[in-house]
């Protein structure tokens, strides 16, 4: 029977079990190195060195994984801080240039709509709300959790994610 | 979930980031993992040194000093084992107890996470 993960965690634990340890890697490292090559705006090089970064953070802070989220989750938050502390040493935001038209809705793309595209254009931490709870299925509080923000910061982001993209979202629903 | 809620899944789940094969991912985190901690072996050698020690020490007072040694004397009180070191047999007794004063400390040290 295969182990969950609170299990493989507390065998890490207890006696410092590294086999437990890669058996949490390589049932998460999909979701981790995917989220962060979405930060990083699809460089996988980089994403991959964060993604290692933050293994190994998670290996040395395992005790303070308290299981109130999931691992993943827990994963995903120290690979999320990995990123701004890279977009810190890098002196660049971890959010794009907020455009000046950013409140307001994009302008529709028309027939040749590029949801990427769309989606690239949003605010960092609205993008990264959006893809938390839309694309990892996290809930709202899971992936407050993840990016350190209030729960409510985090519905705002998406709020006005959905704002800024109604425009995109009507007309893919015209489209299907 | 409201009708937005529904599109947005649907746009981002088109867009979705397929699963990334491990490619040696795993490999190279756990290369990169500290290594063990060099005081925890240190700890473990030392109790291991220790108990044999100390299993050589209730052997060699028990040779020397026979049963007026403090574990002779302990040994003693078990009237089956005295009459055999009256009777000057060699009990296997003695050597189960050295055997256990060496190889639990032994267990000990492998079972026993040091912090």
């Amino acid at each position: 029977m295969e182990l969950k993960d609170t299990d493989l965690v507390a065998r890490v634990i207890a006696t410092d079990d590294r086999h437990a340890f890669a058996e949490l890697v390589r049932r998460h490292q999909s979701a981790l190195r995917g989220f962060l090559r979405r930060l990083t705006g699809g460089d996988t090089a980089l994403a991959d060195d964060l993604a290692q970064e933050a293994c190994i953070e998670a290996y040395r802070s395992i005790r303070k994984y308290a299981g109130a989220s999931g691992f993943s989750t827990w994963l995903l938050g120290i690979g999320y801080n990995r990123f701004r502390q890279y977009c810190r040493k890098r002196r660049e935001t971890p959010v794009a240039e907020i455009p000046e038209e950013a409140d307001a809705a994009l302008p529709e793309f028309g027939a040749a709509l590029d949801v990427r595209e769309a989606v690239a254009r949003l605010r960092g931490e609205e993008r990264t709300a959006l893809y938390l709870c839309y694309e990892q299925g996290l809930s709202h509080e899971e992936a407050a959790g993840v990016v350190g923000c209030p729960v409510g910061t985090l519905k705002t982001h998406i709020l006005r994610a959905k704002q800024a993209l109604r425009g995109v979202l009507a007309a893919y629903a015209a489209r299907a | 979930m409201d009708k937005e809620d529904e599109i947005l899944k649907k746009m981002l789940g088109e867009d979705e980031m397929p699963y990334l094969e491990d490619n040696g991912f795993t490999r190279a985190v756990m290369d990169s993992l500290p290594r063990r901690s060099s005081s925890t072996a240190i700890r473990r050698t030392l109790i291991v040194l220790g108990g044999a020690l100390a299993g050589c020490a209730v052997f060699g007072a028990l040779a020397w000093d026979g049963i007026s040694s403090l574990a002779g004397e302990t040994i003693r009180k078990l009237p089956e084992l005295a009459r055999s070191l009256e009777a000057g047999a060699v009990n296997p007794m003695i050597y189960v107890l050295v055997s256990l004063c060496t190889f639990l400390p032994i267990v000990f040290a492998l079972r026993v996470k040091f912090r």
